[in-house]
Protein backbone atom coordinates (compact mmCIF):
# COMPACT_ATOMS: atom_id res chain seq x y z
CA UNK A 1 0.00 0.00 0.00
CA UNK A 2 1.53 2.97 -1.27
CA UNK A 3 1.10 5.97 1.21
CA UNK A 4 1.53 9.57 -1.07
CA UNK A 5 3.03 12.36 1.43
CA UNK A 6 2.41 15.31 -0.09
CA UNK A 7 5.75 17.37 0.41
CA UNK A 8 3.50 20.89 -1.33
CA UNK A 9 5.25 23.27 1.51
CA UNK A 10 7.77 25.90 -0.39
CA UNK A 11 9.39 28.18 2.13
CA UNK A 12 8.85 31.81 1.67
CA UNK A 13 11.71 33.57 0.54
CA UNK A 14 12.54 36.83 -1.06
CA UNK A 15 13.87 36.91 -4.25
CA UNK A 16 16.67 39.92 -3.86
CA UNK A 17 18.34 38.21 -0.65
CA UNK A 18 18.40 34.69 -2.38
CA UNK A 19 19.82 35.60 -5.73
CA UNK A 20 22.48 36.93 -3.62
CA UNK A 21 23.16 33.84 -1.27
CA UNK A 22 22.90 31.85 -4.54
CA UNK A 23 25.89 33.69 -5.57
CA UNK A 24 27.44 32.71 -2.40
CA UNK A 25 26.65 29.36 -3.17
CA UNK A 26 28.07 29.21 -6.37
CA UNK A 27 31.71 30.51 -4.66
CA UNK A 28 31.15 27.86 -2.21
CA UNK A 29 30.26 24.97 -4.94
CA UNK A 30 33.79 25.29 -6.26
CA UNK A 31 35.80 24.37 -3.11
CA UNK A 32 33.16 21.90 -1.34
CA UNK A 33 31.53 18.88 -1.55
CA UNK A 34 28.14 20.36 -2.74
CA UNK A 35 26.88 19.15 -6.41
CA UNK A 36 25.61 20.30 -9.04
CA UNK A 37 22.09 18.65 -8.56
CA UNK A 38 21.58 20.94 -4.59
CA UNK A 39 19.04 23.07 -5.10
CA UNK A 40 19.39 27.06 -5.27
CA UNK A 41 17.74 26.96 -1.67
CA UNK A 42 20.05 24.38 -0.45
CA UNK A 43 23.42 25.63 -1.98
CA UNK A 44 22.32 29.22 -0.62
CA UNK A 45 21.57 27.86 3.24
CA UNK A 46 24.95 25.77 3.17
CA UNK A 47 26.60 29.19 2.20
CA UNK A 48 24.55 30.91 4.53
CA UNK A 49 25.86 28.37 7.24
CA UNK A 50 29.42 29.61 6.38
CA UNK A 51 29.19 32.60 7.15
CA UNK A 52 26.80 33.23 9.91
CA UNK A 53 29.49 33.49 12.66
CA UNK A 54 31.67 36.07 10.69
CA UNK A 55 29.84 37.64 8.25
CA UNK A 56 28.07 41.32 8.40
CA UNK A 57 24.96 42.14 9.60
CA UNK A 58 23.29 41.52 5.92
CA UNK A 59 23.74 37.51 7.26
CA UNK A 60 20.95 38.39 9.97
CA UNK A 61 18.62 39.43 6.82
CA UNK A 62 19.13 36.48 5.14
CA UNK A 63 18.98 34.31 8.08
CA UNK A 64 15.31 35.70 8.74
CA UNK A 65 14.66 35.40 5.28
CA UNK A 66 15.43 31.84 5.16
CA UNK A 67 14.20 31.00 8.56
CA UNK A 68 11.84 33.69 9.86
CA UNK A 69 8.78 32.00 8.93
CA UNK A 70 9.81 28.25 10.74
CA UNK A 71 10.53 29.96 14.14
CA UNK A 72 7.23 32.14 14.10
CA UNK A 73 5.17 29.32 12.57
CA UNK A 74 6.94 26.94 15.56
CA UNK A 75 5.96 29.54 18.22
CA UNK A 76 2.65 29.57 16.85
CA UNK A 77 2.37 25.94 17.36
CA UNK A 78 1.67 26.91 21.57
CA UNK A 79 1.20 30.61 21.76
CA UNK A 80 -0.78 33.34 20.10
CA UNK A 81 0.44 35.30 17.25
CA UNK A 82 1.42 38.75 19.27
CA UNK A 83 3.77 36.66 21.53
CA UNK A 84 5.13 34.10 18.62
CA UNK A 85 6.34 37.82 16.98
CA UNK A 86 7.90 38.60 20.47
CA UNK A 87 9.60 35.73 20.69
CA UNK A 88 10.67 35.40 16.89
CA UNK A 89 12.37 39.09 17.97
CA UNK A 90 13.97 37.37 21.00
CA UNK A 91 15.36 34.51 19.03
CA UNK A 92 16.47 36.02 16.01
CA UNK A 93 18.61 38.94 18.63
CA UNK A 94 19.90 36.59 20.45
CA UNK A 95 21.19 34.06 17.54
CA UNK A 96 23.03 37.20 15.97
CA UNK A 97 24.45 38.14 19.22
CA UNK A 98 25.61 34.60 19.96
CA UNK A 99 26.51 34.01 16.61
CA UNK A 100 30.02 33.16 16.97
CA UNK A 101 28.99 30.25 18.47
CA UNK A 102 27.22 28.75 15.58
CA UNK A 103 29.33 25.77 13.77
CA UNK A 104 28.50 24.42 10.78
CA UNK A 105 30.18 21.54 11.23
CA UNK A 106 27.86 20.79 14.37
CA UNK A 107 24.67 20.90 12.49
CA UNK A 108 22.25 22.98 10.42
CA UNK A 109 21.27 26.75 11.24
CA UNK A 110 17.29 25.40 11.30
CA UNK A 111 18.05 23.45 14.36
CA UNK A 112 20.17 25.77 16.24
CA UNK A 113 17.19 28.32 15.84
CA UNK A 114 14.61 26.16 16.68
CA UNK A 115 17.15 25.02 19.81
CA UNK A 116 16.96 28.27 20.70
CA UNK A 117 12.99 28.94 19.95
CA UNK A 118 12.11 26.34 22.22
CA UNK A 119 14.27 27.63 25.16
CA UNK A 120 12.41 31.08 24.98
CA UNK A 121 9.06 29.63 24.49
CA UNK A 122 9.68 27.72 28.07
CA UNK A 123 11.12 31.13 29.26
CA UNK A 124 7.93 32.77 27.95
CA UNK A 125 5.77 30.38 29.57
CA UNK A 126 7.62 30.22 33.37
CA UNK A 127 7.06 34.16 33.32
CA UNK A 128 3.45 33.97 32.96
CA UNK A 129 1.17 33.38 35.90
CA UNK A 130 -2.08 31.67 36.16
CA UNK A 131 -3.69 33.64 33.81
CA UNK A 132 -6.46 31.73 32.12
CA UNK A 133 -6.76 28.13 31.52
CA UNK A 134 -5.77 28.03 28.02
CA UNK A 135 -2.61 29.25 29.04
CA UNK A 136 -1.97 27.31 31.71
CA UNK A 137 -2.57 24.33 30.18
CA UNK A 138 -0.10 25.04 27.49
CA UNK A 139 2.30 26.10 29.85
CA UNK A 140 2.23 22.39 31.68
CA UNK A 141 2.26 21.02 28.21
CA UNK A 142 5.41 23.30 27.02
CA UNK A 143 6.91 23.74 30.72
CA UNK A 144 7.07 20.11 32.18
CA UNK A 145 7.00 17.98 28.71
CA UNK A 146 9.71 20.04 27.04
CA UNK A 147 10.07 16.97 24.86
CA UNK A 148 6.64 17.64 23.53
CA UNK A 149 8.15 20.73 22.11
CA UNK A 150 10.98 19.22 21.05
CA UNK A 151 8.74 16.59 19.05
CA UNK A 152 6.82 19.15 17.59
CA UNK A 153 10.12 20.89 16.22
CA UNK A 154 11.77 17.92 15.05
CA UNK A 155 8.89 17.35 12.94
CA UNK A 156 8.93 20.75 11.61
CA UNK A 157 12.39 20.44 10.93
CA UNK A 158 12.09 17.31 8.78
CA UNK A 159 9.14 18.47 6.46
CA UNK A 160 11.93 21.56 5.96
CA UNK A 161 14.82 19.46 5.66
CA UNK A 162 13.14 17.03 2.91
CA UNK A 163 11.63 20.09 1.22
CA UNK A 164 15.24 21.38 0.44
CA UNK A 165 16.07 17.82 -0.87
CA UNK A 166 16.91 17.91 -4.70
CA UNK A 167 13.44 16.52 -6.34
CA UNK A 168 15.13 13.19 -7.41
CA UNK A 169 16.62 12.32 -3.75
CA UNK A 170 12.82 13.96 -2.12
CA UNK A 171 10.76 11.49 -4.07
CA UNK A 172 13.54 8.32 -3.12
CA UNK A 173 13.81 9.67 0.37
CA UNK A 174 9.61 9.48 0.95
CA UNK A 175 9.51 6.25 -0.66
CA UNK A 176 12.50 5.35 1.50
CA UNK A 177 11.52 6.67 4.85
CA UNK A 178 7.46 7.19 5.20
CA UNK A 179 6.48 3.89 2.62
CA UNK A 180 8.92 1.29 3.77
CA UNK A 181 10.00 0.22 0.57
CA UNK A 182 13.45 -0.83 -0.06
CA UNK A 183 16.27 -0.02 -2.30
CA UNK A 184 15.54 -2.55 -5.02
CA UNK A 185 11.20 -1.92 -4.97
CA UNK A 186 12.17 1.96 -5.16
CA UNK A 187 14.74 1.20 -8.09
CA UNK A 188 11.65 -0.89 -9.78
CA UNK A 189 9.37 1.68 -9.40
CA UNK A 190 10.91 4.75 -10.35
CA UNK A 191 13.20 3.11 -12.88
CA UNK A 192 15.94 5.27 -11.69
CA UNK A 193 19.49 2.88 -11.09
CA UNK A 194 20.13 0.86 -8.37
CA UNK A 195 23.33 2.43 -7.42
CA UNK A 196 22.10 5.98 -7.98
CA UNK A 197 19.15 4.77 -5.33
CA UNK A 198 21.43 4.10 -2.49
CA UNK A 199 23.67 7.05 -2.93
CA UNK A 200 20.39 9.12 -3.08
CA UNK A 201 19.49 7.85 0.35
CA UNK A 202 23.29 8.07 1.82
CA UNK A 203 23.21 11.54 0.80
CA UNK A 204 19.95 12.20 1.57
CA UNK A 205 20.08 11.07 5.66
CA UNK A 206 23.18 13.20 5.66
CA UNK A 207 21.60 16.47 4.89
CA UNK A 208 18.60 15.66 6.96
CA UNK A 209 20.73 14.62 9.71
CA UNK A 210 22.15 18.16 9.55
CA UNK A 211 19.17 19.59 8.80
CA UNK A 212 17.76 18.12 11.86
CA UNK A 213 19.89 18.65 14.55
CA UNK A 214 22.65 20.47 16.51
CA UNK A 215 25.22 19.10 18.52
CA UNK A 216 26.69 21.12 21.23
CA UNK A 217 30.48 21.10 22.29
CA UNK B 1 17.39 12.10 23.44
CA UNK B 2 19.58 14.98 21.90
CA UNK B 3 18.55 16.01 18.77
CA UNK B 4 21.75 14.74 16.21
CA UNK B 5 21.55 11.39 17.74
CA UNK B 6 18.80 10.26 15.81
CA UNK B 7 18.41 7.24 13.78
CA UNK B 8 16.90 6.02 10.71
CA UNK B 9 13.90 4.73 12.26
CA UNK B 10 13.33 7.47 14.64
CA UNK B 11 13.16 9.38 11.35
CA UNK B 12 10.43 6.77 9.78
CA UNK B 13 8.05 7.05 12.71
CA UNK B 14 8.98 11.16 12.71
CA UNK B 15 8.35 10.96 8.66
CA UNK B 16 5.08 8.72 9.77
CA UNK B 17 3.67 11.38 12.52
CA UNK B 18 3.78 14.85 10.59
CA UNK B 19 0.76 16.13 10.35
CA UNK B 20 -0.72 19.16 8.26
CA UNK B 21 -0.11 21.49 11.45
CA UNK B 22 3.97 20.55 11.10
CA UNK B 23 3.61 21.73 7.32
CA UNK B 24 1.94 24.93 7.46
CA UNK B 25 4.09 27.69 7.85
CA UNK B 26 2.63 31.20 8.97
CA UNK B 27 4.54 34.81 8.12
CA UNK B 28 5.62 36.66 10.62
CA UNK B 29 4.55 40.53 10.69
CA UNK B 30 5.46 42.70 8.06
CA UNK B 31 7.87 44.65 10.55
CA UNK B 32 8.97 41.74 12.46
CA UNK B 33 12.70 42.29 11.04
CA UNK B 34 12.93 46.48 11.62
CA UNK B 35 11.89 45.78 15.06
CA UNK B 36 15.15 42.83 15.72
CA UNK B 37 17.13 45.40 13.83
CA UNK B 38 15.79 48.42 16.54
CA UNK B 39 16.69 45.67 19.10
CA UNK B 40 19.59 45.10 18.05
CA UNK B 41 21.07 48.77 17.69
CA UNK B 42 19.99 49.60 20.96
CA UNK B 43 20.50 46.76 23.88
CA UNK B 44 18.91 49.17 26.91
CA UNK B 45 15.77 50.47 24.88
CA UNK B 46 12.77 48.13 25.80
CA UNK B 47 11.38 46.47 23.40
CA UNK B 48 7.86 45.55 22.59
CA UNK B 49 8.74 42.09 23.40
CA UNK B 50 9.27 43.12 27.60
CA UNK B 51 5.27 44.16 28.03
CA UNK B 52 4.61 40.76 27.03
CA UNK B 53 7.36 38.67 28.80
CA UNK B 54 7.60 40.45 31.78
CA UNK B 55 4.36 40.40 33.69
CA UNK B 56 3.82 41.00 37.39
CA UNK B 57 4.21 37.64 38.31
CA UNK B 58 7.54 37.21 37.51
CA UNK B 59 8.41 33.34 38.22
CA UNK B 60 11.39 33.69 40.73
CA UNK B 61 14.16 32.97 38.42
CA UNK B 62 13.27 35.64 36.48
CA UNK B 63 13.87 37.79 38.70
CA UNK B 64 17.49 36.69 39.75
CA UNK B 65 19.50 39.77 38.27
CA UNK B 66 22.62 38.03 37.48
CA UNK B 67 21.48 35.71 35.14
CA UNK B 68 19.06 37.10 33.16
CA UNK B 69 20.60 39.71 31.16
CA UNK B 70 18.30 40.03 27.91
CA UNK B 71 16.09 40.25 30.36
CA UNK B 72 17.92 42.66 32.41
CA UNK B 73 18.36 44.89 29.28
CA UNK B 74 15.09 45.28 28.14
CA UNK B 75 13.39 45.25 31.23
CA UNK B 76 10.48 47.96 31.09
CA UNK B 77 11.13 50.11 34.39
CA UNK B 78 13.11 53.39 32.87
CA UNK B 79 16.96 53.06 32.50
CA UNK B 80 17.64 54.63 35.83
CA UNK B 81 14.99 53.14 38.12
CA UNK B 82 16.42 49.65 36.55
CA UNK B 83 20.10 50.40 37.52
CA UNK B 84 18.75 51.50 40.96
CA UNK B 85 17.03 48.02 40.97
CA UNK B 86 20.17 46.30 39.50
CA UNK B 87 22.91 47.76 42.33
CA UNK B 88 20.15 46.90 44.88
CA UNK B 89 20.19 43.05 43.73
CA UNK B 90 23.95 42.94 43.75
CA UNK B 91 24.16 44.43 46.95
CA UNK B 92 22.15 41.23 48.15
CA UNK B 93 23.82 39.11 46.16
CA UNK B 94 27.18 40.43 47.50
CA UNK B 95 25.69 39.87 50.72
CA UNK B 96 24.83 36.47 50.45
CA UNK B 97 28.23 35.81 49.63
CA UNK B 98 29.81 33.42 52.23
CA UNK B 99 33.47 33.87 51.50
CA UNK B 100 35.31 35.22 48.41
CA UNK B 101 38.36 33.87 46.33
CA UNK B 102 41.52 35.35 47.14
CA UNK B 103 43.76 36.57 43.85
CA UNK B 104 47.03 37.39 44.89
CA UNK B 105 48.97 38.46 41.85
CA UNK B 106 51.86 40.11 43.64
CA UNK B 107 53.17 37.02 46.17
CA UNK B 108 52.65 34.94 42.68
CA UNK B 109 51.61 32.49 45.19
CA UNK B 110 47.35 31.42 44.73
CA UNK B 111 45.51 31.64 47.95
CA UNK B 112 42.31 29.67 48.09
CA UNK B 113 38.80 30.72 49.01
CA UNK B 114 35.66 29.61 48.25
CA UNK B 115 32.16 30.85 47.11
CA UNK B 116 29.12 29.40 48.10
CA UNK B 117 25.70 28.70 47.04
CA UNK B 118 23.12 30.81 47.68
CA UNK B 119 20.96 28.47 49.18
CA UNK B 120 18.95 30.21 51.58
CA UNK B 121 18.75 33.04 48.60
CA UNK B 122 15.57 32.98 46.41
CA UNK B 123 17.89 34.30 43.39
CA UNK B 124 19.15 30.73 43.27
CA UNK B 125 15.52 28.63 43.06
CA UNK B 126 17.59 25.60 42.08
CA UNK B 127 21.05 25.94 44.05
CA UNK B 128 23.15 23.15 44.61
CA UNK B 129 23.42 21.39 48.32
CA UNK B 130 27.04 22.24 48.15
CA UNK B 131 29.71 24.17 47.97
CA UNK B 132 32.81 25.34 46.11
CA UNK B 133 36.40 26.34 45.99
CA UNK B 134 38.05 28.10 43.76
CA UNK B 135 41.17 28.84 43.41
CA UNK B 136 42.85 31.49 40.63
CA UNK B 137 46.55 31.25 39.56
CA UNK B 138 49.43 33.79 40.41
CA UNK B 139 48.48 35.44 36.74
CA UNK B 140 44.91 34.70 36.42
CA UNK B 141 45.04 32.48 33.93
CA UNK B 142 43.18 29.71 35.14
CA UNK B 143 40.48 28.81 37.87
CA UNK B 144 39.92 25.97 39.64
CA UNK B 145 37.68 24.52 41.41
CA UNK B 146 36.98 21.86 44.10
CA UNK B 147 33.35 21.15 45.49
CA UNK B 148 32.42 19.78 48.67
CA UNK B 149 30.07 17.01 47.00
CA UNK B 150 29.35 15.87 43.74
CA UNK B 151 27.96 18.08 40.90
CA UNK B 152 24.02 16.97 39.95
CA UNK B 153 24.91 14.75 37.07
CA UNK B 154 21.80 14.56 35.15
CA UNK B 155 21.81 17.71 32.88
CA UNK B 156 25.22 19.47 32.39
CA UNK B 157 26.86 22.42 34.03
CA UNK B 158 28.47 25.25 32.63
CA UNK B 159 31.40 27.78 34.20
CA UNK B 160 30.59 31.44 33.84
CA UNK B 161 32.11 34.91 34.72
CA UNK B 162 30.34 37.40 34.49
CA UNK B 163 31.34 41.59 34.60
CA UNK B 164 29.78 42.90 37.95
CA UNK B 165 28.06 45.67 36.22
CA UNK B 166 26.04 42.71 34.32
CA UNK B 167 27.39 43.97 30.56
CA UNK B 168 29.23 40.54 29.40
CA UNK B 169 29.34 37.46 30.65
CA UNK B 170 31.92 34.47 28.80
CA UNK B 171 31.58 30.72 29.51
CA UNK B 172 34.97 29.01 30.31
CA UNK B 173 32.91 25.54 29.46
CA UNK B 174 31.43 22.55 30.83
CA UNK B 175 32.28 21.14 34.36
CA UNK B 176 31.42 18.21 35.01
CA UNK B 177 33.64 17.59 39.09
CA UNK B 178 36.89 19.33 40.10
CA UNK B 179 38.62 20.96 37.68
CA UNK B 180 40.90 23.87 36.25
CA UNK B 181 39.35 26.00 33.82
CA UNK B 182 41.22 28.59 31.27
CA UNK B 183 39.98 32.25 31.50
CA UNK B 184 39.62 33.71 27.94
CA UNK B 185 42.10 36.06 26.65
CA UNK B 186 41.29 39.30 27.29
CA UNK B 187 39.00 38.47 30.54
CA UNK B 188 40.27 39.91 33.38
CA UNK B 189 39.12 38.04 36.62
CA UNK B 190 38.70 41.45 38.30
CA UNK B 191 36.29 43.38 35.71
CA UNK B 192 34.37 39.19 35.14
CA UNK B 193 34.44 38.79 39.21
CA UNK B 194 30.99 37.09 39.24
CA UNK B 195 31.61 33.55 39.60
CA UNK B 196 28.30 31.21 38.14
CA UNK B 197 27.52 27.54 37.63
CA UNK B 198 24.18 26.70 36.18
CA UNK B 199 22.94 24.23 34.32
CA UNK B 200 22.35 24.37 30.72
CA UNK B 201 20.31 21.29 29.35
CA UNK B 202 21.60 20.52 25.58
CA UNK B 203 19.13 22.45 23.68
CA UNK B 204 20.14 24.31 21.18
CA UNK B 205 20.45 27.69 22.77
CA UNK B 206 24.26 28.49 23.88
CA UNK B 207 23.18 31.41 26.72
CA UNK B 208 23.27 31.22 30.14
CA UNK B 209 19.81 29.10 30.88
CA UNK B 210 18.78 31.39 33.85
CA UNK B 211 19.75 28.17 35.90
CA UNK B 212 22.14 29.11 38.41
CA UNK B 213 22.85 26.75 40.88
CA UNK B 214 25.85 28.21 42.51
CA UNK B 215 27.16 31.96 42.52
CA UNK B 216 29.78 34.21 43.84
CA UNK B 217 32.35 37.53 43.81
CA UNK B 218 36.01 36.98 43.23
CA UNK B 219 37.40 39.57 45.24
CA UNK B 220 40.94 40.81 45.11
CA UNK B 221 42.60 40.32 48.63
Amino acid sequence: MVRHIPLNFRRIMHLQSDLRTYCWGMTLLATSELRTEDTAVSLAVAALEQRFATGPESTLRDAYDHFGSLVYSLCRRSVDDAAAADITQEVFIAAWRNRERFDPARGGLAPWLTGITRNKIVDYFRARGREDRRVEQAKQTFVEHPGELEDVALRMLLVDAIDGLPERSQTIITMAFFEDLTHVEIAARTGIPLGTVKSDIRRGLERLRHGLGYAHG
Amino acid sequence: MPMADIQLQDWVALGQSITDEDRERHLPPADLFTRIEAGLADVDAPTATTETLISDDVAPEHEAPLIDLEAERTRRAPRAKRRARRQLSMAAAAAAIVAVIGISAITGEPEPASFVAQATNAELPEAFGGTAEALVNSNATEISLVFSESLPAEEPVELWLIKEDLSDMVSLGLVQSDGSFAVPDGVDVAEYSVVDLSIEPDDGDATHSGRSILRGVLQST
